[in-house]
């Protein structure tokens, strides 16, 4: 998933935690192996390779996450998609532009969505009605691996934990001693060394935050509204507190495509540094 | 012929020899294997590496995983999450007599625990995949080696290289000389973990932690040694006659029995020696080995393999246009699986790697030899060798002394 995983855990037996902790990097590690576009062999490299060419068998888990996609897309009415991967590719996330998609008024052709998508379950098989179509997890996989990660933690009875992903993905475990919850902060994505907010998270909780920066491509910033091709409106921010990190991921990148009323609590900061919050679990930084 | 045509004529030839009678086509490595009929397997062990090999059986269509055997509820959950519809049991024969039709079985127990359940599988008539090391005491590897080569059925053991078509083509450089005469080899394998499972249940601690333990483990030269010593001796043909051993705990002081770290060297006679380093202290440089010849050392790494030329090495045509990879200041020839289709099409860099892991080219040939009769890529004797070669120079860092390898230990 290219990007630094760090857990903190709470407890009295180091020598049990260190394993249960091992145990649940093993699990983000081996997500990475079955989600990543960079790896040949990784399961989703196997099914962009032969999807469009008839039904590709995928481990069963890796076919409960592409169905928990279709919910999440269908959910976001299509602000989530996970069946970009081909448009980013030649937009130039994934490295060199190709020629030509400066000019694109349209980036994304219809037959590039998740709807041309087609799953079985009875054969945990997927294929591509569309030939060119790629899938591209980057958004969800860090939350789908940091609650299967969170699992093992609680299979272990790890009590007291926290979890992240490159910063904007986050899972929470009980409590810091003392502490109301774990205190996450937001940074101010228009003045990134300024922390805006700060967001506690309860035990159970996961925190995901999106925003259009961080990559340098043309075209206004890394996320695509799937709908029209264009990329994100005005939203800087967007940043979601759920029950489950992968329903976190979707929402947050759903928002940051379009502010429209969403299923979960947030927090959205605008262009034009207007915020809005609909969880509690966000405090503003300037009211402490 | 214009310098583009001779150009494009060069660039073929560059595949053709560089992968001259090899390993099968691009388009074999990329799709996935089916049988002609459907068949039912079963797992038996649900910790990672049975969870592994279930990841890798729902690629390959047609083979049903009906049974997963684990004793431990909690992995018996997971390698179940696994599955489409598997049953779970926490004992193998009752399994066995629930599934009586299934046509393979894969044992991915503990090695301590191997043989009562591949002798009573292969007893069973099944085809059997058992997992490497074959066993951890000389005694286990003996009575297995037994039963698979008297088995009527295909006996498979899990070193991974023979199947691997990036090894399968190092082997044939090797073969044909291209590193002429081998005067070293070195082999690592470098994790930074405790190696330890976590469990609240005192009393299955050692169940569960048997790699930590004398009694269980054949410590960091079964588990981790017993890949790369099948692999040289598949390259190379050659068996050592001593191994010297040290080891230390140098990270988990944790009450564990087994060193974290180890040093053998391997002396195979005529001068060769190989070097076996493996820690749980440092993850550097991972796992790889080298084979070093007067004209060139083979690296491989898993899925990569590179051939490095000594400066007065001979130039063959097609080097001028083989992909090539810089470490620091050496320049390795990356080794392709089927260069001659990839380089006729310009897409020579998309062959770098394997489009699957490792583990599945091994289960697919050991599905392939059980469905269709084709050779067993690593026999009884081959993983008898390997955990031979294993448990002594195991014995000999528990020892720090040198220990004589007597060629007796691979023979039933």
């Amino acid at each position: 998933m290219g990007t630094r995983f760090e857990l903190v855990l709470g407890g009295d037996d180091k020598t049990q935690l260190r394993a249960a902790g091992e145990e649940a990097l093993e699990e983000i590690a081996l997500w990475d192996r079955h989600l990543s576009r960079f790896r040949r062999d990784s399961q989703v490299s196997h099914a962009n390779r032969h999807a469009a060419a008839g039904w590709v068998s995928l481990a069963p888990e890796v076919f409960r996450l592409l169905e928990r996609c279709r919910d999440l897309w269908e959910a976001t009415d299509g602000r989530f998609d996970p069946a970009l991967g081909a448009v980013m590719q030649r937009l130039g996330f994934h490295g060199d532009r190709e020629p030509g998609s400066e000019n694109d008024s349209n980036p994304v052709p219809l037959a590039h969505r998740f709807d041309r998508v087609a799953l079985d379950a009875d054969r945990h098989a997927i294929r591509f009605a569309t030939a060119g179509l790629s899938l591209d997890l980057g958004a969800v996989g860090k939350g789908w691996a940091l609650d299967r990660a969170a699992q093992i933690l609680d299979d272990h009875d790890v009590g007291c934990a926290l979890i992240h992903g490159g910063t904007s993905t986050v899972i929470a475990r009980g409590a810091p001693p003392d502490a109301e919850g774990w205190i996450v902060g937001v940074a101010d994505p228009l003045v990134p060394e300024r922390p805006l907010a700060r967001c506690v998270l309860g035990d159970g909780e996961a925190l995901s935050v999106s925003a259009p920066h961080g990559r340098s491509v043309d075209v206004g910033g890394h996320i695509l509204d799937p709908r029209t091709g264009a990329s994100a409106g005005d939203v800087a921010l967007a940043a979601v507190v759920d029950t489950e990190a992968v329903r976190a991921d979707a929402w947050s990148t759903a928002l940051v495509v379009s502010a429209s009323p969403a299923a979960v609590g947030c927090f959205i900061v605008h262009g034009d540094g207007r915020r809005e919050s609909s969880a509690h679990q966000f405090r503003s930084h300037d009211s402490e | 012929m214009s310098s583009t045509d001779r150009r494009e004529f060069l660039h073929s030839a560059a595949g053709l020899a560089a992968a001259a009678a090899i390993v099968p086509s691009a388009a074999e490595l990329e799709a996935v294997w089916r049988p002609r009929r459907a068949i039912d397997v079963a797992v038996i062990g649900g910790g990672r590496q049975g969870r592994d090999i279930l990841a890798e059986l729902a690629k390959i269509e047609g083979v049903n995983v009906a049974a997963v055997c684990e004793l431990d509820k909690r992995r018996l959950r997971r390698a179940l999450r696994r599955t489409t519809g598997a049953k779970g049991y926490s004992e193998w024969n009752k399994m066995l007599a629930a599934h009586a039709g299934v046509t393979a079985v894969f044992v991915a127990t503990p090695t301590h625990l191997h043989k009562d359940v591949v002798i009573g599988l292969l007893r069973a008539g099944k085809h059997v995949y058992c997992e490497a090391p074959m066993a951890s005491t000389i005694d286990d590897a003996k009575a297995i080696a037994k039963a698979g080569l008297s088995a009527k059925t295909t006996f498979q053991v899990g070193h991974y290289a023979r199947a691997n078509p990036v090894y399968k083509l190092a082997r044939s450089f090797y073969r044909s000389g291209s590193i002429e005469t081998l005067i070293s080899a070195r082999c690592q394998w470098h994790r930074k973990t405790t190696w330890r499972l976590a469990t609240s249940d005192a009393s299955r601690e050692k169940v569960l932690n048997w790699r930590l333990y004398q009694a269980t483990s054949s410590g960091l030269p079964g588990e981790f040694g017993s890949h790369w010593f099948d692999a040289i001796r598949w390259f190379t043909r050659k068996t050592p006659v001593s191994v010297r051993g040290v080891g230390s705990t140098m990270l988990h002081n944790d009450g564990r029995e087994i060193p974290d770290t180890v040093l053998c060297q391997f002396d195979f006679g005529e001068g060769v020696s190989m070097l076996f380093d493996a820690t749980l202290a440092n993850s550097f440089g991972s796992r790889h080995a080298l084979l070093n010849g007067t004209m060139g050392t083979i690296k491989l790494a898993g899925r990569h393999g590179w051939l490095f030329k000594e400066a007065d090495a001979p130039v063959q045509g097609w080097e001028v246009y083989a992909n090539r990879q810089q470490f620091h200041d050496e320049s390795g020839i990356t080794l392709i699986a089927d260069a001659t289709q990839l380089a006729a099409q310009g897409r020579l860099k998309d062959g770098v790697g394997l489009p699957h892991p490792e583990l599945h080219y091994s289960l697919e040939r050991f599905l392939q030899s059980a469905t269709e009769g084709k050779p067993v890529c690593c026999t009884a004797l081959d993983g008898l060798y390997a955990a031979a070669v294993s448990i002594k120079a195991h014995e000999a860092v528990l020892a720090n002394a040198e220990i004589k390898i007597d060629p007796s230990l691979f023979k039933v």
